[in-house]
């Protein structure tokens, strides 16, 4: 070679990026250029000259055994006049350390004969690291792969236009589709079209922020039902930032659903009892009537406001924890209770109760006992009302009730002594003149006959006067029960008696439909015939009488009313009227000894209605009485019955 | 009138105190066609006495009717009723309670102790004579009285 | 007279001639006062009546009994000795309306208490009459026993 190929040569050499060396038969270096050096870590190509390179450079393997020249394929290359290559062994630098090399080597010739070889290599440690790193990454890639597509967790990845990418087995499994389905498969399909509406938030939001969302929604299946689903959705972009692909991780939430919606019942439930133990706990403290708990043995646990108050202490401290014979006036009471509630699991009674101050007053209690939920007694509930007053009352109504009942029944013996007694010399009186009148009427003068009159009128109003005093004392007395009662029998019964009176008089006597009631038929008949009377007695000259009866009825009464076309009452008379022996008319002209409405108004009163009327004198007048509807419920039946009743 | 009226005369007890109502009965009776004989004892011994015949009684004639009152002293008209009806001799003349009681008491206690009926007298005259014919029209025209 | 109450008198005829009915039935028709005639046909329908018992349960008790003596089952006198010694039913008035004229059955009836003896006039207008005159007499004039 001349010199200037040679030069020409060296600056090739020198310029390649790749390191280049001759070696000899023997494996010494003949040449190296710059980038060998460089690789190496030599300075000068005379460090290297004549040495064998492979003892130098190629003397380990990486991991420290010996490498053999003759295991060299580079030496090889030489001794079998082939090119060889190879990228996984490594080089020594001068210092000491290595590098993964790739070289050729290729035998040189002259002649025919083989005078040693060139090699050519490369520091490969990049290349090394960019193929281990791509080998890791790959690696990891199948694995996660297979993660992915092994998971339990659907998977699935599409396309902006719904067209599916990547998804694993249980996504399929999710969806009901197949592998094969789901590769040619609109993804847009498994989401029902409310949902669509409802998740464009989520993307919309997705797409803004980048950031994943999370949601609930529904699949529909293959089969078309419905499955609930949590979503976590990602975005992927493309390199220009758009919008490529979603892929998310769905979770099947039936289940969680039913859980959910089991824990919200239970919780419901919770909240329910809780609510109802506060509302019972409120109502125990709250309540009016006095209440407390005790336990089995006796001892006071809980007590209410109302109990604290009506037993005379302060505080509920000083109750409880105390025995209940404390609050009994007979302590021994209480254990006879006991028993009886641990038998029957009630006691409901009156007992005499103690008030801190030592006072006593009754108290009804409804005592019973308080189970829990296998049955077993666990304590006992007393609720107390404290019925002094009530009993107080009882006892003066009974009482009151005695004194009116004697009171009626002194009324009535006096009313039938007095009569009595009084009817035997007005008989005398009576008998006589009329005796007299008989014998003697044609033997006297007319003056005679005159005084005779006078003398027997007086003495039939007498009489009259007396029946009536004994009908009135005997209103309560000789009272009957109240029963059905038809009013226009009544009314018939009434005026039948009346039928002398009517035919005199030329009445008539006219009803309205008329109801049945509850009442005293019989005093009904006496006030109706009462009041029918005093129409036809007081009746107009000019005009014969007319009657006529009616009724009203309103919620709780029945208004009668008895209606004339006589003579009329003035206002101003109309209280006296309802009184015994009122007086208004002169007698001779309307006979009627004017007890007949104060006995109507004692009956009416019993019955508890109210008796009254309208008049216009010249016109007629109008009398109303009712009766309540309801007279079962009232007291005024009979006397025996409402003191049986107490 | 039946044709087996009592045509005879009869005799009638009255037991009354009362010396006004005793003349009333009698001028009531008085009034009617039946010849009758008006015997009067004034109290309730009194009228056992005659009616046993004791005393100055031993030579009347038994009643065809009694008229009792009830409330009679030294002997009531209850008792005197009573004693009449358990008497062999006696129970079977009619009594006519003829009493100024309403009382019901009275009346039905009359009617238990075999009273042969109970009449109130009336407080009116007129009435008082009706009553009193009515009385001697149905025993003495009606009813077959027991033989003397 | 003032009867506020309407209740009409029940009266029992104890009789076996149904001729002597239809009289009695005719005669109280003309009766003011309002009555419910109740028949029996002998003697011991007539106690059974009384005893409101069998059939006669829901009869009423009667204010006045007209009783024939001579009648088939139980006698006339045999039923006014039960009813006279009953002390539930001592107090109704019993009227003796019989054809039978004798003093025994005159003395026997008074003796076993029987409150009247009528004999029946063989004369139907008279025998009207006479039932008119009961019925005056028992049912204006006299007071008969509450039940």
């Amino acid at each position: 070679m001349t010199q200037e190929n040679e030069e020409k040569l060296r600056l090739i050499l020198d310029s390649t990026a790749e390191g280049i060396y001759g070696i000899d038969m023997e494996g010494n270096c003949t040449y190296c250029n710059r980038s060998f050096l460089f690789m190496l870590g030599y300075g000068n190509p005379e460090d290297l000259i004549g040495k064998n390179v492979h003892e130098l450079i190629h003397h380990d393997h990486l991991d420290g055994t010996i490498y053999p020249l003759e295991a060299c394929p580079i030496f090889k290359a030489i001794t079998n006049r082939e090119c060889v290559h190879s990228d996984d062994e490594v080089f020594w630098r001068a210092d000491g350390t290595n590098f993964p090399v790739e070289y050729w080597a290729y035998p040189q010739e002259k002649g025919g004969f083989v005078t040693g070889a060139v090699v050519t290599f490369f520091d490969i440690t990049e290349r090394k690291r960019m193929e281990e790193d791509y080998r890791k990454s790959e690696e990891r890639s199948i694995l996660l792969a297979d993660l992915l597509e092994k998971s339990s967790q659907p998977f699935g990845l599409r396309f902006l236009d719904g067209r599916m990418g990547i998804f694993n087995d249980a996504f399929c499994k999710l969806t009901g589709y197949s592998k094969e389905e789901l590769s040619d498969f609109d993804a847009l399909q498994l989401t029902p079209p409310e949902w669509l509406e409802r998740e464009k938030v989520f993307f919309d939001e997705l797409k803004e922020t980048g950031q994943p969302v999370h949601y609930e929604k529904e699949y529909i299946r293959k089969d078309g039902s419905h499955v609930p689903i949590e979503v976590l959705v990602h975005l992927l972009r493309d390199d220009a930032g758009q919008p490529k692909q979603y892929y998310g991780f769905f979770t099947d939430i039936t289940e969680k659903k039913k859980m959910d919606f089991k824990l919200q019942e239970s919780l419901e439930r919770f909240r329910l009892s809780e609510e109802k133990l506060l509302i019972t706990d409120f109502a125990f403290k709250s309540s009016i009537t006095p209440q407390a708990i005790v336990s089995l043995d006796g001892i006071i646990t809980q007590v209410n406001e109302s109990f604290v108050k009506t037993w005379g202490y302060d505080s509920e401290d000083e109750l409880i924890g105390k025995p209940i014979s404390e609050i009994h006036a007979n302590p021994n009471e209480f254990d006879a209770i006991i028993s009886t509630i641990k038998m029957n699991g009630l006691w409901i009674g009156e007992y005499e109760a103690r008030k801190k101050d030592g006072s006593s007053f009754i108290v009804l209690a409804q005592k019973s006992s308080v189970l829990d939920q296998d049955g077993k007694q666990i304590a006992i509930y007393t609720s107390d009302t404290d019925i002094t007053a009530r009993k107080n009352a009882e006892t003066e109504l009974k009482s009151t009730l005695v004194n009116l009942s004697r009171s009626n029944r002194d009324l009535e013996q006096f009313a039938y002594v007095a009569s009595h007694d009084l009817q035997e010399p007005l008989r005398m009186v009576s008998s006589y003149v009329k005796l007299l009148e008989r014998r003697y009427k044609d033997k006297l003068d007319a003056d005679a006959d005159d005084f005779i009159n006078f003398a027997v009128d007086g003495s039939v109003r007498m009489q009259n006067l007396i029946n009536d005093l004994l009908l009135f004392s005997r209103v309560h007395t000789r009272g009957k029960e109240f029963d059905i009662s038809n009013f226009e029998e009544i009314f018939d019964a009434a005026t039948k008696n009346l039928g002398r009176q009517v035919e005199d008089t030329n009445a008539t006597i006219t009803h309205d439909p008329l109801p049945t009631i509850m009442a005293d038929r019989v005093q009904m008949v006496q006030v109706l015939q009462n009041l029918i009377s005093n129409g036809l007695k007081f009746h107009r000259e000019e005009e014969a009488p007319r009657i006529h009866v009616s009724a009203k009825e309103t919620d709780d009464e029945w208004i009668i009313s008895v209606q004339d076309n006589g003579i009329g009452i003035e206002a101003q008379y109309y209280d006296r009227l309802f009184i015994i022996f009122p007086r208004l008319n002169e007698k001779d002209k309307y006979p009627g000894t004017g007890i007949g409405l104060a006995i109507c108004k004692r009956i009416i009163e019993r019955h508890g209605g109210r008796i009254w009327l309208e008049s216009e004198p010249g016109i007629g007048s109008t009398f109303f009485f009712t009766i309540p509807r309801n007279l079962e419920n009232t007291p005024g039946t009979s006397e025996e019955n409402l003191l049986e009743q107490l | 009138m039946t044709d087996d009226s009592t045509m005879r005369p009869v005799d009638i007890l009255l037991v009354e105190d009362n010396p006004a109502d005793i003349r009333l009965t009698r001028e009531a009776l008085k009034e009617n066609k039946i010849v009758n004989t008006l015997a009067v004892a004034l109290d309730g011994v009194e009228a056992m006495k005659y009616l046993h015949k004791q005393g100055k009684y031993s030579k009347v004639t038994k009643p065809d009717l009694i008229l009792l009152d009830l409330n009679l002293p030294k002997k009531d008209g209850r008792e005197v009723l009573a004693e009449l009806k358990q008497d062999n001799n006696l129970k079977r003349i009619p009594v006519v309670i003829l009493t100024s009681s309403q009382a019901e008491e009275d009346i039905l206690k009359s009617y238990n102790l075999h009273a042969n009926c109970y009449i109130t007298k009336p407080v009116d005259f007129d009435q008082f004579l009706k009553v009193v014919n009515a009385i001697e029209d149905f025993w003495f025209t009606i009813v077959k009285l027991p033989p003397p | 007279m003032n009867n506020y109450e309407q209740r009409p008198i029940e009266i029992l005829l104890v009789e076996d001639n149904p001729g002597d009915v239809k009289l009695t039935r005719e005669a109280l028709k003309e009766n003011k006062m309002a009555n419910n005639l109740h028949v029996v046909g002998d003697g011991e329908q007539a106690m059974d009546f009384l005893h409101q018992s069998g059939v006669y349960v829901n009869k009423p008790r009667p204010d006045v009994i007209l009783l024939d003596l001579n009648l088939p089952k139980k006698d006339g006198r045999e039923v006014l000795a039960e009813i006279k010694e009953d002390d539930d039913l001592k107090q109704i008035p019993v009227v003796i309306l019989t054809m039978s004229q004798s003093e025994e059955d005159i003395l026997t009836s008074y003796d076993l208490h029987a409150n009247c003896y009528i004999t029946k006039p063989l004369d139907m207008n008279q025998f009207i009459h006479v039932v008119k005159t009961i019925n005056n007499f028992w049912f204006s004039i006299v007071k008969l026993p509450s039940k």
